[in-house]
């Protein structure tokens, strides 16, 4: 079956958001086909639902799914609950971040490594052996020991949020990460670090799938095929010439 | 205007008669007084003259305003003299007390049953001077400012701590003196179907620091003769907290715990810290508790000097049909000076909550920064919790924001722990403990917090499911 060769496939997706007499039909027939090995992009304007197709994949109750699949290695995960998603090897690397006061953010991170370490059928790590992986990773990242004593996003700036998202994928290492504008608030230099984070997750086994604004990040991680999403359809497939495009021309000349 | 003026009532509230003190306390108070120690007759006149202005709370009475006054009135007349088991006849057993001490004050501790101050078995640690308001060399100021205190006390239940305290416990610590260790008050309560008033004075004279530390818990084998099953007990405890210029001073409370879990359902805890900081003085209270049949836990504090600042908090756990009730009023009297509240509740099952908080800026109070901020989680449909701040802003150039929220988790921070692999009883098992240990964290004294934690923790994760288990805390 040609399925398997990708690792994420998208048909014919449509989401809304809201109930009864206020739905609003968000994704209007998404389809999307990335390989294992490969990284996209997805570029468009605001409001054309590229978070909304990330939010969707990674299953936020917030959305209904009115129409199309989401297939992982093949498997249907619209029936799947978040969580069950993240283990099956999903990542979503927020726009916004949220911020957990209360809740520390080596603790957090520790019990979502346990948890995935659970569903894989390994042992929990112990809490030295935990510190290791921690720290081995907050060092490619750049990260100072603080991150581990604060609670999770509490009173980060927007810089140190995105940060601390990629070393979460760093941490679960997932099979498809959705980052969605993990670029957007960033200097060169933090985007150079971010950018080199994401770069060690790519490999033959693990697909990624950036959404992004800018063409920047693209330069730093080099995309395999670039998408243009605009009101609820991708409108235009290319490679990487697609997004040095859209930087030049922006976008009206793709969305009539 | 003179800070008397200040005290005068705010306009909202209703002129109605109040309801007189009993003929009992007309009678008994001033008997008590003329027969007690000279050295107390005139704080405990102070706050007598206190109590009839004020008379006892009613049904109308704005301070009481969710509670239900009839609770605890029949516990208001005068203390029953003729308790069998009043204070003393049932003291802590070494054990007891050792099953109450923390690691930052193994060597400094002060044993108080019902109020009144044991040192045979106690431990002054060093740096605090210890003594009783009869025996105590309080400096002029401080004495004046204690008397202030009591004559404009508008809480009957506090004015009673303050006359009917036996020998009130005097905690001072020296000018420029900053103790090495925390000092722990350990509050055993006999709990014997009567009143038990306390009063305890702490003074921090001119650039000390300190930390005190309180634990209340109940004797194991008291609280047993019939009076007290029928009708309960009621601890009535007093704090004052008197802050010279630049002295800081933590106060980290810990709610009822210990033995007696049946008797947190008959009785009825009453607390209060009062305190008054001069120029550029500090506190910091952290007041954690699990409730009981009613408690209230009640703040004033004066801001008298420039520059001082106060922080106060509250945290919360309410299970079956507890209830806790915070009442703060805060008064910003003169400029310059920062208040800050933060008061979270969790309340389950049939519980009741409630947080009646004021900020006060006095017309002269210029440059005031005061924040009030109230959380409540709601775990059951049943529970309620209760909020009213209030700002009364005098002054025209301040700083003053309040808000107050009640409902369940937060679905976003739900779903980002949820999109991490965590299943949604432990996301919420996480939430839940970490909405209130944002308050156990200003805690910051180690073998402190985990005594909050064991108390408050401990009686969540019994109410969530399995999956809390695995859930721990930094």
């Amino acid at each position: 079956m040609a399925t398997a060769d990708y690792m994420l496939e998208v048909k014919d997706l449509h989401a809304t958001i809201g109930e009864e007499s206020a739905i609003t039909q968000i994704l209007k027939g998404i389809n999307l086909s990335v390989k294992a090995g490969e990284v996209h992009a997805i570029m468009g304007p605001n409001g054309s639902g590229k978070s909304t197709l990330s939010k969707v994949i990674a299953g936020h109750p917030d959305y209904t799914v009115s129409k199309g699949v989401v297939l992982l290695n093949g498997e249907n995960i619209l029936e799947l609950e978040a969580d069950e998603r993240s283990r099956k090897g999903i990542f979503l690397g927020f726009q916004y971040p949220v911020e957990i006061p209360g809740v520390n953010n080596a603790e957090f991170l520790r019990m979502a490594y346990n948890q995935k370490r659970k569903a894989e059928g390994k042992e929990e790590a112990d809490p030295l052996d935990f510190e290791e992986i921690l720290d081995a990773r907050m060092k490619i990242l750049d990260m100072d020991d603080r991150y581990k004593e604060r609670a999770i996003n509490e009173g980060f700036s927007g810089g140190e949020k995105k940060r601390n998202e990629i070393l979460q994928m760093a941490i679960l290492d997932p099979a498809l990460a959705i980052l969605d504008e993990t670029d957007s608030g960033l200097d060169v230099d933090a985007l150079k670090i971010v950018a080199g984070g994401i770069n060690r997750l790519r490999g033959p086994g693990k697909a990624i799938v950036l959404i992004t604004h800018y063409q920047r990040l693209l330069d730093y991680v080099q995309p395999d095929v670039v998408h243009v999403l605009s009101g609820g359809k991708i409108v235009q497939t290319g490679d990487k010439e697609l997004a040095l495009e859209v930087e030049k021309k922006g976008y009206d000349w793709l969305v009539k | 205007m003179t800070e008397t003026a200040i005290l005068n009532k705010p306009r909202f509230m209703r002129e109605e008669p109040r309801p007189a003190i009993t003929p009992a306390q007309e009678a008994a108070i001033p008997l008590w007084i003329a027969e007690g120690p000279a050295a107390l007759a005139d704080i405990r006149a102070a706050a007598f003259n206190a109590l009839r202005k004020t008379g006892l709370p009613h049904s109308g009475s704005e301070d009481f305003t969710f509670i239900r006054v009839g609770e605890f009135l029949p516990h208001l007349g005068p203390p029953a003299e003729s308790a069998p088991e009043r204070s003393g006849d049932r003291s802590p057993a070494a054990a007891e007390i050792e099953s109450q001490l923390v690691a930052e004050a193994a060597e400094a501790y002060l044993v108080l049953i019902d109020g009144t101050y044991h040192p045979e078995l106690s431990r002054p640690g060093s740096g605090f001077r210890i003594s009783t308001l009869s025996r105590a060399e309080l400096a002029a100021e401080a004495r004046a400012a204690l008397a202030l205190i009591a004559s404009q006390e508008t809480d009957a239940v506090a004015s009673l701590a303050m006359i009917f305290s036996r020998d009130p416990l005097v905690i001072q610590v020296e000018a420029g003196s900053v103790p090495g260790s925390p000092l722990l008050l350990l509050h055993f309560h006999t709990g014997s179907g009567v009143r038990s008033d306390s009063l305890i004075i702490y003074h921090g004279a001119k650039l000390s620091e300190a930390v005190l530390l309180v634990r209340h818990s109940t004797l194991a084998d008291s609280a047993t003769s019939a009076n007290a099953v029928a009708t309960g007990s009621m601890e009535n405890v007093q704090t004052v907290a008197l802050l010279d210029e630049g002295a800081s001073l933590k106060f980290l409370e810990a709610g009822a715990s210990g033995s007696g879990e049946s008797t947190l359902i008959r009785d009825i805890h009453f607390r209060k810290l009062a305190a008054r900081l001069e120029r550029n003085s500090r506190l910091l209270a952290v007041s954690a508790h699990t409730g009981s049949r009613l408690t209230r836990n009640s703040f004033s504090v004066d801001l008298a000097g420039e520059g001082a600042e106060a922080e106060i908090n509250g945290a919360t756990v309410l299970t079956g049909n507890r209830q806790s009730h915070n009442f703060i009023r805060i008064r910003h009297l003169v400029p310059h000076c920062v208040s800050r509240q933060l008061f979270k509740s969790v309340a389950a099952d049939q519980s009741r909550s409630s947080v009646d908080g004021t900020i006060y800026v006095a017309k002269h109070a210029q440059q005031t920064n005061a924040y009030q901020l109230i959380n409540n989680l709601m775990l059951s449909d049943e529970a309620r919790a209760d909020s009213k701040p209030q700002l009364l802003i005098h002054a025209d150039d301040v700083k003053c924001s309040h808000g107050s929220t009640s409902g369940k988790l937060d679905p976003a921070q739900q779903f980002y722990l949820e999109s991490r692999g965590l299943p949604p009883a432990q996301a919420r098992a996480l939430l839940t403990i970490a909405f209130i240990a944002e308050v156990l964290g200003k805690a910051d004294k180690k073998g402190f917090r985990a005594v909050l934690d064991r108390a408050l923790l401990d009686t969540l994760k019994n109410r969530l499911p399995a999956a809390a288990k695995g859930v721990s805390h930094g």
